[in-house]
C-alpha cells in the first residue's frame, strides 16, 4: 500500500490522528454550512419555494446535528489530540488504537448519518433534537434511522475519547507536570470531558431505544394518542435528550475559553488574571450544574411547576461563573501591551459575542420569558451567539494560535484579518437581526409577509452569505500556508507553553523531562513508525457502519438486511480478532510515563480505563431503567401483575446462574494474581460456560415469547417493549463479556497472564460484576414488580 | 485481594437476596410495599456487588467518587422523571 495513504489510514500517533479530525470536522462543517445557507435562502423572502417543506425540514435537522456533533466537537477534539498531550509532555494519548478508532466511528458515524439524503423518503426532519414523535411516526423512512445510528456510532467515538482523554491527563503527563502546573487548555479540556463522560450515555440510551421503535417496532416513545401517553413518550425523550443535550453546550462551548486562556496571555504581556479562580468556578459549579439544568428546555412542556421553579433555579446559578469567568478575560485585558494579532482577534471577539448570547440566555433561564421566547428566532440568535460566535471564534482563534506549530509555516495575515474582519461582521448581520424576530416561530420552512419579520430575515440572509463566504478564506489560507506559507520559528508569538518548547527541553524549570512527542524528532513511540500502524480500529468502525446499515434495511429487506448485518458481523470478528492478537504479541505495550498520577496513584491505566467506561454505562441502565420507571408511574393502562408473564422459577435461576458466574471470575482473577495459569483457564472457563448457559436460558425464553406471539417486542405495549429492550441491553453485554473471556481463556492457554500481568483478567472480572450488578436490578423490575 | 472465603460469603448472600426477594413477591404480589421491600433488598444487593465483586471498597477515593456521580446523576434523572407530570396524571 502506498506509504501516505498507509499512514493515514493507519495511523495511531496523537499528531496524525488530531489532524485527521481538523480536517474531517472542516469537512462536515463544510456540509453543515451548506445547509445553512440553503435555509437562509428559503427564509430571505416570505413564502419562497427555493425549498420544499420536507427539504427544509432536512437541511434544518442535518444542520444542527452537523454542526455541534461533527464539526463543533470535533474540531476541539482536532486540539485535544494534538496540543494537549504536547502541553503536558505525554508520549501520545493514552490508548492511540482506541483514539484511532473513536476518530474513524466519527468519520463513519457522520457519513452514515449524512448517507440518508440519498435514500427514499429523504433523511432526519425531526429538528436536531430529534424530538419525538417527529422521530418516529412522522418520519418513517431508512434515512432517519440511518442518522440516528450514525449518531450512535458517534457516541462511541465519543465515550472512547472520553476515556482515552482521561487516562492522558490522569497517566502521561510528563514528570514536573503536576496538577498546579497543567496548562488551562488541558484544564478546560478535563472540565469538557467530564461533561461528555456522563452526559452523552443519556444521549445513546435514548437513541438506542429510538431506533428500536423505528426498527424493532417497540413502542417506548412512539405510542398513539389513543393510548394516553404520546405525551409521556414525548416528555420522556425531551428528559433523556436534554439530560445529554444542555451539558453539550458546555461541551461545545469550554475548549473555546479553554481556548482564550491560552492566547490572552501572550497578546496581552500579561498572566490570566485569577486563574484559579476561573479553574474553581469551572470544575466545581459550571460542571456539576451543567446536568442539573436540563429540565429550562422544557420550561412549556407542562411538566410540574415545582421542577420548573428548581430548574430556573439552577439556570440562573450557572450564569454567575460565566460572569466570573469573563469579568476575569476582561481584566486580563486592563493595563495590559495587547497585540491585535488574529489569535487574539478571534478571542476578543468570541468574549463579546459570549457577552451578548450569555445575557440573552438569561432571559431564557425565566420560565414566565420562556413562555413568550420558547420556539422563537430569539432563541435562536440567543444559542447561535453561545454556540458558533462564543466557541467557533475561539476555536478560530485556536486555528491561527497553532497553525505554525502544526504546520511549521506562517499563515497570510492579510486572509486571516480579513477572515477575521468579515466573519465578526457576517455573523452579527446574520444573528443579530434575529433577536428582533422574537415573534417568528423556528423551525418553520416559510412565513407570511409581515412587517419586521421581512426586512430582518433579508438582512440575516445577506449576513448569512457574508460569514459563510468568509470562511473560504479560511480554507484558502489553510491551503497557502500548507503550501507557501514562510517557515515559522518554533515560537512565533513567544508563548511559555511547554506545547511550544522546541523538541530539546530543559530550559524549563518547571519540567524536568523530555517529552517524546516534542519537535520534528519523535521518539519511538511518538513518531510514525509502521509498527504504530494499525488496520484494527479503521476495521472495526467500518465493520459497525456496515452492520448499521443492513440494520436500517431491516424493516423494508429482511433477508438482504440479515445478510448485510451478516457481512459487517464477520468483518468485526475479523478486526476484534485482530485486535487481540495484536495485544498477545504485544504490539502495542509501552510502559506507562514516570509523572505524578495523584489521584489515582496505584491503579494501573487500564483499571482506572474500565472505571470510567463502567461509570458512563451506569448512565446507559441508568437512562434505559429510569425510562422504565418512567413508562409505568405514567401508563394509563394497567401494567401486568408481576408474575402473570414472566415465570420467576426461570428469572430465578437465571439470576443464580449469572451470580455464579460472577463468584468464578473473581476465582479466576485470584488465581491470575497467584500466577496459577491452570486455575485461571479452568475459572475462566466456568465462567465462560455459566454466562452462555445464562444466554441459552434467555434465548429459549425469548424464543417461548416470540413463538407464541403474545409478548413481542413489535406488540405494541409498553410491558413487551421496556422488556425487551432492557433485557435485551443487558444480553448485549453478557454477549461482549463472553468475547472478551474467548479471548482471556486464549491468552492464558498461551500463558500470556503473570502474577504481575492480570489486568486484563481484572478488567474483565470488574465488567462481569457490574454486568451482575444491572441484573440485580433487572431481575426484580421484570419479573418480581 | 479479595479472599475466597469472603467471595464465597458474597455470592452466599447476593443467592439469599435473590430469593428473598422472590419470597417477599409470593407474599403480597403487586402491594406496593412488597415493591419497595425488593427494591431494597436489590438496591442492597447492587451496592455490595460495587463494593465487593467489583472492588470499589479498595480502590481509593478519586475513583469511589467516579462511580459514585453517575449513581447520582441517575438518581437525579429518574425523580425528574417520575416527578414531572402531576398536569397529565
Amino acid at each position: 500500500m502506498d506509504p501516505w495513504l498507509k499512514r493515514w489510514l493507519f495511523t495511531t500517533n496523537h499528531k496524525d490522528i488530531g489532524i485527521l479530525y481538523f480536517i474531517s470536522a472542516l469537512y462536515f462543517g463544510f456540509i453543515g454550512a451548506i445547509l445553512a445557507v440553503f435555509m437562509r435562502v428559503q427564509l430571505a423572502i416570505p413564502l419562497n419555494d427555493f425549498l420544499s417543506p420536507s427539504a427544509y425540514d432536512q437541511a434544518v435537522t442535518l444542520h444542527g446535528l452537523i454542526m455541534i456533533l461533527w464539526f463543533l466537537s470535533p474540531l476541539a477534539i482536532a486540539f485535544m489530540n494534538y496540543i494537549m498531550p504536547l502541553q503536558i509532555g505525554a508520549k501520545d494519548m493514552a490508548m492511540p488504537r482506541l483514539n484511532a478508532f473513536g476518530y474513524w466511528m466519527f468519520v463513519f458515524g457522520g457519513l452514515t448519518a449524512t448517507l440518508g439524503f440519498f435514500l427514499p423518503g429523504g433523511n432526519a426532519s425531526g429538528g436536531w433534537t430529534t424530538y419525538v414523535p417527529l422521530s418516529t411516526a412522522y418520519t418513517p423512512g431508512p434515512g432517519p434511522t440511518l442518522a440516528f445510528l450514525g449518531l450512535i456510532m458517534l457516541v462511541v467515538s465519543i465515550t472512547m475519547g472520553s476515556v482515552n482523554i482521561l487516562l492522558t491527563i490522569g497517566y502521561m503527563r510528563a514528570p514536573g507536570i503536576t496538577w498546579r502546573k497543567i496548562p488551562m487548555f488541558t484544564w478546560f479540556v478535563l472540565f469538557t470531558i467530564l461533561q461528555m463522560l456522563f452526559s452523552f450515555p443519556s444521549l445513546l440510551a435514548g437513541l438506542v431505544m429510538l431506533v428500536s421503535d423505528r426498527v424493532l417496532g417497540t413502542v417506548i416513545f412512539s405510542l398513539p394518542v389513543s393510548q394516553g401517553v404520546a405525551a409521556g413518550g414525548a416528555i420522556l425523550w425531551d428528559d433523556i435528550f436534554w439530560f445529554f443535550g444542555h451539558p453539550e453546550v458546555y461541551v461545545v462551548l469550554l475548549p473555546g475559553f479553554g481556548m482564550i486562556t491560552e492566547i490572552l496571555p501572550v497578546f496581552s504581556g500579561r498572566p490570566l488574571a485569577e486563574r484559579n479562580i476561573i479553574l474553581a468556578v469551572t470544575g466545581a459549579v459550571i460542571v456539576p450544574l451543567s446536568y442539573l439544568v436540563w429540565e429550562h428546555h422544557m420550561f412549556i412542556t407542562g411538566v410540574s411547576l415545582t421542577e420548573d421553579e428548581a430548574f430556573s433555579v439552577a439556570t440562573l446559578l450557572i450564569s454567575l461563573p460565566f460572569d466570573v469567568i469573563i469579568l476575569a478575560f476582561v481584566k486580563s485585558l486592563g493595563r495590559a501591551t495587547i497585540r491585535l494579532t488574529v489569535p487574539m482577534l478571534f478571542a476578543i471577539g468570541s468574549i463579546i459575542l459570549f457577552i451578548i448570547g450569555g445575557i440573552t440566555g438569561v432571559f431564557l433561564s425565566s420560565f414566565v420569558l420562556d413562555v413568550v421566547f420558547r420556539g422563537t428566532y430569539f432563541v435562536v440568535a440567543h444559542f447561535h451567539y453561545v454556540m458558533v460566535g462564543a466557541a467557533i471564534f475561539a476555536l478560530f482563534g485556536g486555528i491561527y494560535f497553532y497553525l505554525p506549530k502544526m504546520t511549521g509555516r506562517l499563515y497570510h495575515n492579510g486572509l486571516a484579518m480579513s477572515h477575521f474582519i468579515l466573519s465578526f461582521i457576517g455573523f452579527n448581520v446574520l444573528y443579530f437581526p434575529m433577536f428582533f424576530l422574537y415573534e417568528m416561530p423556528r423551525r418553520i420552512y416559510t412565513y407570511q409577509s409581515i412587517p419586521l419579520w421581512n426586512e430582518m430575515n433579508f438582512i440575516a440572509t445577506i449576513g448569512a452569505y457574508i460569514f459563510a463566504g468568509a470562511q473560504i478564506l479560511l480554507v484558502l489560507n489553510l491551503i497557502y500556508t500548507v503550501r507557501g506559507g514562510k517557515i515559522s520559528p518554533p515560537n512565533p508569538w513567544g508563548a511559555t507553553g511547554l506545547e511550544w518548547t522546541p523538541h530539546v527541553m530543559g530550559a524549563s524549570s518547571d519540567h524536568a523531562a523530555v517529552p517524546a512527542s516534542h519537535g520534528e524528532h519523535e521518539g519511538a513511540y511518538g513518531g510514525h513508525h509502521e509498527e504504530h500502524y494499525s488496520q484494527r480500529p479503521i476495521q472495526l468502525a467500518l465493520s459497525i457502519m456496515v452492520t448499521f446499515f443492513g440494520l436500517c434495511l431491516f424493516t423494508y429487506f429482511q433477508r438482504s438486511s440479515l445478510l448485510i448485518m451478516l457481512a459487517g458481523a464477520i468483518l468485526a470478528g475479523y478486526a476484534l480478532w485482530g485486535w487481540g492478537k495484536d495485544d498477545t504479541e504485544n504490539k502495542f505495550k509501552f510502559d506507562e510515563g514516570p509523572g505524578e498520577r495523584w489521584p489515582f496513584t496505584n491503579i494501573p491505566k487500564l483499571r482506572l480505563g474500565m472505571w470510567i467506561f463502567l461509570s458512563s454505562d451506569i448512565i446507559v441502565f441508568g437512562a434505559v431503567i429510569a425510562t422504565d420507571l418512567y413508562l409505568r408511574v405514567n401508563s394509563p393502562v394497567a401494567w401486568p401483575l408481576p408474575g402473570s408473564i414472566h415465570d420467576v422459577t426461570v428469572g430465578l435461576i437465571l439470576t443464580i446462574i449469572l451470580l455464579t458466574s460472577g463468584l468464578t471470575a473473581v476465582l479466576g482473577l485470584q488465581a491470575a494474581k497467584q500466577g496459577n495459569n491452570t486455575n485461571l483457564i479452568r475459572y475462566l472457563s466456568i465462567t465462560f460456560a455459566l454466562g452462555s448457559a445464562f444466554m441459552i436460558i434467555k434465548a429459549g425464553e425469548w424464543y417461548g415469547y416470540l413463538t407464541s406471539g403474545t409478548f413481542t417486542p413489535w406488540g405494541g405495549t409498553l410491558p413487551e417493549s421496556t422488556y425487551f429492550l432492557t433485557v435485551g441491553l443487558h444480553g448485549a453485554h453478557v454477549t461482549a463479556g463472553l468475547v472478551i473471556m474467548a479471548y482471556l481463556i486464549n491468552k492464558a492457554r498461551k500463558n500470556g497472564f503473570s502474577k504481575t500481568n492480570f489486568t486484563g483478567v481484572e478488567n474483565f472480572a470488574m465488567y462481569w460484576a457490574f454486568v451482575d450488578l444491572v441484573w440485580v436490578f433487572v431481575f426484580p423490575l421484570f419479573y418480581l414488580i | 485481594m479479595m479472599k475466597t472465603s469472603v467471595a464465597i460469603g458474597i455470592w452466599a448472600y447476593m443467592v439469599a437476596s435473590a430469593v428473598i426477594e422472590v419470597g417477599l413477591f409470593d407474599v403480597d404480589k403487586g402491594a406496593i410495599n412488597t415493591d419497595i421491600a425488593i427494591g431494597v433488598v436489590a438496591a442492597a444487593g447492587a451496592a455490595i456487588t460495587a463494593l465487593f465483586s467489583m472492588g470499589l471498597r479498595e480502590e481509593n477515593t478519586a475513583v469511589k467518587y467516579l462511580f459514585l456521580i453517575p449513581v447520582l446523576l441517575v438518581a437525579v434523572l429518574i425523580i425528574t422523571l417520575v416527578l414531572s407530570f402531576p398536569l397529565i396524571q
